[in-house]
């Protein structure tokens, strides 16, 4: 090799990454020339180890393994105890444990602190009531709930309003005693089923235009069915009065089952039998005032009012209505009401076949009861009977 | 989480060539002796979440060296390199060998200081450690071929920029020779 050794070249040779083939060469030449060999052995003076022969101290090994024992004592401490020390392990298991039960604590919140499921029982509230009215021996005071099977007494010179929804409204003027005997309802379609009963004093009864309540009146002589009408109602003596002011009622006699329709602008007066009249302008002026009406202004327009009697039987309507869903015939056996009159398909037939108490009908209750208690005593023998050990 | 003799046996097989290493790096025994406290402090802590593979340990150890100088160097980014004169050997006696030795070792050190901290790193190991390229390949994770051309370019970066280090000086002390001749004979 007669030039020099590249620096290129030199450093593989000193780096060891020259192929063999050179290596040989570069060996010779660097025994010839002084030159390169100076490089080379300036080159081997300047990388040549300067801290192989260094030690670390033997401290250092120990703040090593004292550094091990402190992070052991560490991972001791926080090592967590019970269902945490799961979670490094079953990360998915516990946060699915998790989840149910707080679903489950929600659930249990929700199903203890729901607020009281809202009364779905039809009711009639109280409006306008003047001081002495009295529900079930108790006072009735503004925007109480009236329920099926309450009884309402008004005093003499008091008044008190009912009301269903916003257009129905019936007004009492006292004296007066007042029942509900039926308040039910089928479905949020169908109209609100009411009866009444009217034992004695007055009462102004206004549909409002809406179909929303399917309603009667029965007083001890008569039984009203108006269908969306305002008009009077009065019970006293035995007598019942109706001044119709817009829309029309019928009303059945009680005793005779007469029945006529009282139109608007008319009056009816039902004693022994119902008379229908043309109302006369001041009858019709009883509706422009409820408080005159109260204060005795309509003498004249009205029957006398009598004072009031106590009447233990308010429980029991004056009438009783036939229940429609448990509406069969030949029952008998079970103690159910069989109808005692034809129907003639109407609404208005069929409820004439419970109302009104007849001699027919007490025969027929008692007929009703005796097989009740043939009934019960048969089954308490068949009990007995069972009850024997053989 | 590692056991104490386990780490002894681990700590007594790779604490001299990663202290070695460490000071190719920081020129600091003090300092050095710190981030070896310090790479076997990473391990414990790797020990505590994950299990130890024995293979892998002595890569870990010298990346998580490496990762510690770097930092360092990043944090201090003027270090007050010290030449570990007195641990340095001697150049054989004659002072004005041992002081050129020492010039030409200084040198060296801002030249390889310049390069990338892979190429310092086999540099360190080929040239303090004496290891063989595929230990270095392992100890790195990177493969032979790699190891080798980093080392032959430090080397020839290394013998090309001395060799223009040597020219610039003799060009200055040209300089400065003409400069007082014609102060004298002016």
């Amino acid at each position: 090799m007669k030039s020099h050794i590249s620096h290129k070249a030199l450093a593989r040779y000193i780096a060891g990454t020259v192929k063999e083939r050179h290596r040989g060469r570069i060996a010779e030449h660097l025994a010839e020339c002084g030159r390169c060999r100076s490089r080379h052995g300036k080159m081997i003076a300047a990388i040549a180890p300067r801290y192989s022969m260094l030690r670390a101290s033997e401290a250092a090994k120990v703040r090593v393994l004292r550094s091990r024992d402190r992070l052991a004592e560490d991972e001791t401490a926080r090592t967590p105890s019970g269902l945490r020390s799961l979670l490094p392990q079953h990360p998915r298991a516990v946060l699915a444990g998790s989840l149910a039960l707080a679903a489950a604590v929600v659930a249990a919140a929700v199903l203890l602190f729901r607020p009281p499921v809202e009364e779905v029982r039809p009711y009639l509230a109280a409006a306008n009531v003047d001081g002495g009215v009295v529900i079930n021996d108790r006072p009735l005071i503004d925007r109480e709930r009236v329920f099926e099977g309450s009884a309402i007494t008004l005093p003499e010179k008091t008044s008190a309003r009912l009301e269903y929804g916003r257009g129905f409204s019936i007004t009492l003027i006292g004296p007066a005693l007042f029942t509900v005997d039926r308040l039910m309802s089928r479905g949020d379609s169908e109209p609100v089923e009411l009866e009444c009963s009217l034992r004695q004093g007055i009462l102004v009864s206004d549909s409002g235009g809406t179909r929303t309540v399917a309603y009667a009146y029965n007083t001890p002589g008569a039984r009203i069915e108006p269908t969306g009408t305002e008009f009077l109602l009065q019970s006293a003596g035995g007598a019942t009065l109706v001044v119709m002011k817009t829309g029309s009622v019928t009303v059945k006699h009680g005793a005779s089952a007469e029945r006529v329709t009282v139109a608007a602008g008319s009056r009816c007066m039902v004693k022994e039998k119902a008379d229908v009249s043309k109302a006369s302008p001041e009858d019709l002026k009883i509706f422009d005032s409820m408080d005159n009406l109260r204060d005795g202004a309509f003498e004249r327009q009205i029957l006398k009012p009598e004072p009031l009697v106590k009447d233990n039987n308010l429980k029991q309507p004056l009438r009783t209505p036939r229940p429609v869903v448990r509406e069969r015939t030949g029952d008998n056996a079970m103690g159910r009401i069989q109808p005692d009159a034809p129907s003639d398909g109407n609404r208005t037939a069929r409820r004439d076949t419970v109302t009104g108490p007849s001699k027919t009908g007490s025969r027929e209750q008692e007929r009703i009861n005796k097989n009740k208690k043939l009934l019960r005593e048969a089954r308490q023998a068949i009990r007995q009977k069972r009850r024997t050990p053989k | 989480m590692i056991d104490n003799k386990t780490l002894s046996d681990i700590y007594d097989r790779h604490h001299h060539e990663l202290f070695v290493y460490i000071c190719g790096f920081t020129r600091m025994p003090e300092v050095a002796e710190d981030f070896l406290h310090d790479a076997f402090v990473r391990l414990i802590r790797y020990s505590q979440k994950y299990p130890l593979d024995p293979t892998n340990i002595r890569a870990f150890l010298y990346r998580t060296a490496r990762n510690i100088c770097i930092d360092h160097a990043r944090r201090n980014k003027k270090l007050n390199i010290s030449p570990l004169e007195e641990n340095l050997k001697s150049g054989g006696g004659d002072p004005q060998t041992d002081l050129e030795l020492r010039e030409l070792r200084g040198t060296v050190d801002s030249l390889v200081d310049a390069r990338d901290q892979l190429s310092r790193s086999v540099y360190l190991m080929r040239t303090e450690l004496d290891m063989p390229y595929q230990e270095i390949a392992g100890a790195l994770n990177i493969s032979e071929r790699t190891a080798k051309r980093k080392m032959s370019s430090m080397l020839e970066y290394l013998a090309d920029s001395l060799e223009k280090a040597g020219f610039k000086l003799f060009m200055l002390i040209l300089l400065s020779l003409l400069a007082i001749l014609f102060v004298i004979y002016r």
